[in-house]
């Protein structure tokens, strides 16, 4: 009643404060169709201005409001596209409530009005800069690609290295350390082949594959003090499918997890993490860095079996300051009981919640429309199947931010093939709200892309990183040969 | 004498036009095919938005519309023919000679030879046009003043529009000032000083990329030959030409014109200079062999299959592609099972090339693998079309992408590539052809293309690497319906690779099916050759009195045990065009 009262007034000042009159309107139940569907999502008070288009070009005009400010923007072909100053402003409000959207349409000569939707604001923020890779959905060739950073609380997105810089090579795996810019790594492949570690600046290419690894370095994860980074060396291959929702599978023919020592520049691994009869992948450290957290599966014949493969979510302890693993592996999710395969286990960092990608069989989700997002409790190990955050295609790769209110993830629903990065609000008793699309300046932005958002991760700033030092490490640069230690 | 100009000039434009219009008219339709871009205010706006953008978008934007190649052909000789103007009335204004002409025809063949790659874009010539048409400019402006505003304003202009050219323009700037104005010369320096500053800003602080890599060989910038990457390599041969053919003129300007014989000297050797030029500027047989390639390409698009029939008929074919065309023309008509040998095959490959990564045959494997009805590959192939095109994507790719999405029920990004489809000009009235589809999926049963196609079954999924090529084809041919197509291929690849026993297996499973009771002609011949050892083979094939009594004239032709050349030539006149000829003397490498 109070806040039907506060609407009503402010919807009055509205009409009498507006130079410009609301025009006069049928009521309509129901709201609106808009894209991005920010219909009752939950943001934070720092993100960029969410503009937004009606579905079908008409005229339009959208009110957006709290109990005490309002944006009114008129459009003549159902773009809606909100002013960062006033956005801000109406943010700052609105933390920890809702702005109201409401929405006039003009169909022919007639304007109709719909029921107002909600947008909660959290008073949580979110880590200022996403980082991802825009690289073409191809099945087997790419060409252009780049690592960017993305200020979220605006619409600035450069690239870190794009590749036109490196003669069209690959470049992938960028990881960051407990969300750190200055601290991060990323691989490139072929053409200037390495991985390259980044700290404070200063830039190391090192060439990562030993006689006694499947590959050079793949899937990497930070120990949280940055002296060691949890790695997978995989043996992976893609084909395509005859028939079926999928169109592709990428299967690894073997994997193992391994750690590289950042101070002593060396690789080492565990018996229990590197053998023949599992393939071992995934690693990531708990927050405490006390844990690591992989995923295994029974060694098939592969390709033969390719969706008999069935990922195990595992823990073993860690001792960082002796670098030995504890004699117990514990099972988080036991693949063959639960009938699903797990994989990119993530763990929150507050070390409460981890998350995880769960699909029917194998390792490479995104190619799956059946891989969905689940939390699992760490305290209580209940698993949330997370409905809301969930869709009908695949939802893969995901990453917290640094205050483990907030979650970026994959998702293919738009189109079933284009990637594209969905945050998702979490409060801080394990319920997650409903997700949306990381808004663009341009509402066509999504429909016109040809590139997929992969991997996205947040970091806390910019990376500061001289891109002209990057290419000249890259290309001139022979790197640091990093050996395999039994120990 | 401005009509002489004006004659020489019309004559070129001719030339030219009539060059582009008969050599590169189909590698007009693949650099249209090769670029995905869309005519809105917020597409360009962020293409204007860097230095350089304005060629970009410009040379897309006439781009787009390369599926006319009389617009195409008369766009580019109108660039060619200006830049080759601007050059002549500058020379003109540093001294009045008629050898002026032939030294602005040079700067001229440098670019049509350019204007024959398919990696060329066309935002190259449309800087080097605006540079020329400023340069001009520039020898008409009386007053140091204004020589230098305008000197500085038109700097800024040429790093807004075409980015890093404007290094080179002002070093042009300079030459030209020194030339044709030698008192106030030290003026060309600023504007060459702000070039050079906004040169470095461009590469240092955007591009990244050291100056040196300026430099390099085309090669090396295979993947980045567009000018808004760093500094075209194109333009800078263009402006040392350029320098150098300005030199020249000013330094034969002081050698005295009164003379016939020098007059006749210096023009003779001029003429020479270009004639030899010409020589290495205009097609070279990789040149040759590239329009071949894209003229196929260009007919099966049009699915003009006679004339591509008609290309190769009587011709000794030397490569895998040309066959791919002609085999895949051939099965379009219904033909390739009857004609196939009528024509010098290769083994299998002459079916099915090897991909090898490039746009043309993911292209071209993509459309033979929709023929037959193998969607996934199709799909595959389609998208690493899509990947590998130079600027952004493929709108002819899209189109194969949306039959193929529509066909398995992906509406969502069929929807997404007709929606893009549908902003281009050219494909506009395509894409809501197939929009129409998306709200009526019973339509596609109307659609010739459409309707014959099919999603595998489901229930029936495994890995491609899993099933082997043939296998693949036998499905298609086991579903319900008449695929023709998919059991020619089948069968013409067996016999291609003389895996007799295979396509007997083939006969076997298919002798009590209805739909193949009418094989075709070299299936028939192959089942004689298989009834040698296996007479009851022929219990259950149809085969025509015509062709078995062709078979026994052949045995008792083919009873020679090792036959000199000239008995295999004979031969080859008598029964060249059947599968006999093939599996006795035809050798597979």
């Amino acid at each position: 009643m109070k806040n039907n009262c506060f609407l009503l007034i402010l919807y009055t000042l509205i009409l009498f404060g507006c130079k410009q009159e609301l025009p006069e309107a049928t009521r309509i139940n129901g709201v609106a169709k808009i894209f991005p569907d920010y219909n009752g999502v939950t943001i934070p008070p720092n993100i960029a201005p969410l503009n937004f288009r009606l579905k079908g070009s008409s005229e339009g005009i959208a009110i957006l409001s709290n109990k005490k400010e309002f944006i009114r923007l008129d459009s003549k072909n159902g773009t809606f596209e909100i002013p960062l100053k006033n956005w801000r402003k109406l943010l700052t409000e609105s933390a920890g409530d809702s702005i109201q959207v409401k929405l006039y349409v003009r169909k022919g000569n007639q304007w109709l009005c719909y029921d107002p939707f909600p947008i909660y604001v959290a008073n949580d923020p979110i880590d200022s800069y996403l980082a991802y890779r825009l690289i073409a959905p191809g099945y087997r060739m790419w060409n252009e690609m780049g690592i960017y950073q993305r200020c979220v609380e605006d619409f600035d997105e450069d690239a870190v290295l794009n590749n036109k810089l490196t003669n069209n090579n690959c470049m992938n795996c960028h990881s960051f350390c407990m969300q750190n810019p200055k601290r991060m790594l990323f691989h490139q492949r072929t053409t200037h082949g390495g991985t390259y570690v980044v700290i404070d600046n200063k830039i190391e290419k090192l060439n990562t594959k030993t006689k006694e690894t499947i590959s050079a370095l793949v899937y990497p994860s930070w120990h949280p003090s940055g002296k060691y980074v949890a790695f997978s060396t995989n043996e992976t291959k893609q084909d395509f499918h005859l028939s079926g929702p999928n169109r592709v599978e990428v299967f690894d023919n073997e994997s193992d997890v391994v750690f590289f020592d950042v101070e002593k520049q060396e690789i080492f691994s565990n018996p229990k993490l590197f053998t023949k009869g599992n393939y071992e992948t995934f690693p990531t450290f708990s927050p405490d860095g006390k844990r690591l957290y992989f995923c295994s599966a029974p060694a098939k014949k592969m390709p033969e079996e390719f969706d008999q493969i069935k990922y195990n979510l595992l823990s073993i302890a860690f001792d960082p300051e002796t670098r030995t693993f504890g004699n117990v592996i514990d099972t988080l999710y036991h693949a063959d009981r639960e009938g699903r395969s797990v994989k990119f286990p993530r763990v929150s960092p507050d070390g409460k919640y981890l998350l995880y990608t769960l699909s029917n069989y194998g390792n490479f989700s995104i190619w799956h429309k059946d891989a969905d997002l689940r939390m699992l409790n760490l305290a209580t190990q209940k698993v949330d199947s997370l409905q809301k955050v969930n869709s009908d295609d695949a939802e893969s790769y995901h990453s917290w931010s640094s205050n483990s209110r907030w979650f970026v993830f994959s998702s293919r629903r738009m189109d079933g093939l284009y990637t594209r990065p969905y945050i998702c609000y979490f409060d801080k008793n394990g319920v997650a709200g409903k997700p949306f699309l990381l808004p663009q300046k341009d509402t066509y932005y999504y429909d016109e892309s040809l590139l997929s958002f992969n991997i996205p991760e947040f970091i806390k700033g910019k990376i500061k990183v001289d891109t002209n030092e990057l290419v000249h490490v890259s290309k001139t640069d022979p790197g640091i040969d990093i050996p395999f230690v039994s120990r | 004498m401005k009509w002489k100009a004006f004659i020489f000039w019309t004559f070129v434009f001719i030339g030219l036009l009539s060059f582009f219009y008969s050599f590169n008219i189909y590698l007009y339709k693949r650099q249209e095919e090769l670029q995905f871009f869309i005519p809105q205010w917020p597409y360009i706006k962020s293409i204007l938005w860097i230095p350089g953008g304005c060629c970009t978008a410009l040379g897309q934007f006439f781009v787009q519309y390369y599926q006319n190649s009389l617009f195409a052909s008369l766009l580019n000789s109108t660039l060619l023919c200006g830049i080759g103007i601007f050059f002549y009335l500058i020379l003109q204004q540093i001294v009045q000679r008629t050898f002026n002409y032939l030294l602005a025809l040079i700067p001229v063949l440098g670019l049509l030879k350019m204007h024959l790659r398919l990696n060329y874009v066309l935002d190259g010539t449309l800087g080097l046009f605006l540079m020329m048409a400023l340069l001009f400019g520039f020898t008409l402006i009386q007053g140091k003043r204004r020589w230098l505003i305008y000197s500085v304003l038109s700097t800024l202009v040429v790093y807004s529009l075409a980015g890093q050219l404007v290094i080179l323009y002002t070093a042009l700037l300079f030459i030209v000032g020194c030339i044709h104005r030698f008192k106030g010369w030290q003026y060309t320096l600023l504007p060459m000083a702000l070039g050079s500053i906004l040169t470095y800003i461009g590469a240092r602080f955007s591009l990244y990329i050291p100056l040196i890599e300026g430099l390099q060989p085309a090669e090396y910038h295979e993947m980045q030959l567009q000018p808004d990457s760093y500094i075209y390599y194109v333009w800078i041969r263009f402006v040392f030409v350029a320098a150098i053919l300005l030199l020249s003129g000013y330094l034969l300007k002081h050698i005295s014109w009164s003379k016939w014989w020098r007059k006749s000297l210096i023009t003779v050797v001029i003429a020479i200079v270009l004639f030899d030029i010409s020589g290495m500027c205009l097609p070279d047989p990789y040149d040759v062999q590239n329009r071949m390639a894209d003229r196929i390409s260009s007919l099966a698009q049009q699915k003009e299959w006679d004339a591509i029939i008609r290309m190769h008929q009587g011709k000794r074919i030397t490569n895998y592609v040309s066959l791919n065309f002609l085999n895949m023309a051939l099965a379009q008509k219904g033909l390739l099972g009857d004609k196939l040998f009528y024509f010098d095959q290769k083994g299998p490959k002459s079916l099915l090339a090897d991909w090898n990564h490039t746009f043309f045959m993911s292209k071209l494997l993509s459309d033979i693998h929709f023929m037959i009805g193998d969607l996934s590959m199709s799909e595959a192939y389609a998208m690493d079309g899509l990947t590998l095109a130079k600027r952004k994507g493929s709108p002819r790719m899209m189109q194969r992408l949306v039959q193929i999405n529509l066909i398995k029920g992906d509406k969502n990004i069929a929807e997404k590539y007709i929606n893009l489809l549908s902003q281009m000009p050219c494909y506009k009235e395509w894409a809501e052809k197939y929009r129409g589809y998306l709200g009526h999926p019973d339509l596609m049963k109307l659609d010739n293309l459409l309707a014959s196609k099919k999603a595998a079954d489901p229930a029936v999924n495994d890995l491609l690497c899993l099933v082997e090529t043939d296998s693949l084809w036998m499905m298609h041919i086991e579903e319900t319906g008449v695929n023709k197509t998919a059991l020619e291929y089948l069968g013409c690849s067996y016999l291609l690779a003389k895996e007799l026993d295979k396509f007997k297996s083939l006969l076997v499973k298919i002798e009590d099916d209805s739909r193949w009771q009418k094989l075709p002609v070299h299936f028939q011949e192959a089942a004689l050759i298989l009834s040698i050892k296996d007479p009851s083979l022929l219990k259950s094939i149809s085969i025509e009195p015509s062709i078995s009594e062709r078979f026994k004239e052949f045995q008792i032709h083919n009873k020679m045990e090792h036959p000199d050349n000239n008995q295999i030539a004979s031969l080859y006149q008598l029964y060249g065009n059947t599968f006999w000829f093939y599996y006795y003397y035809k050798q597979l490498k």
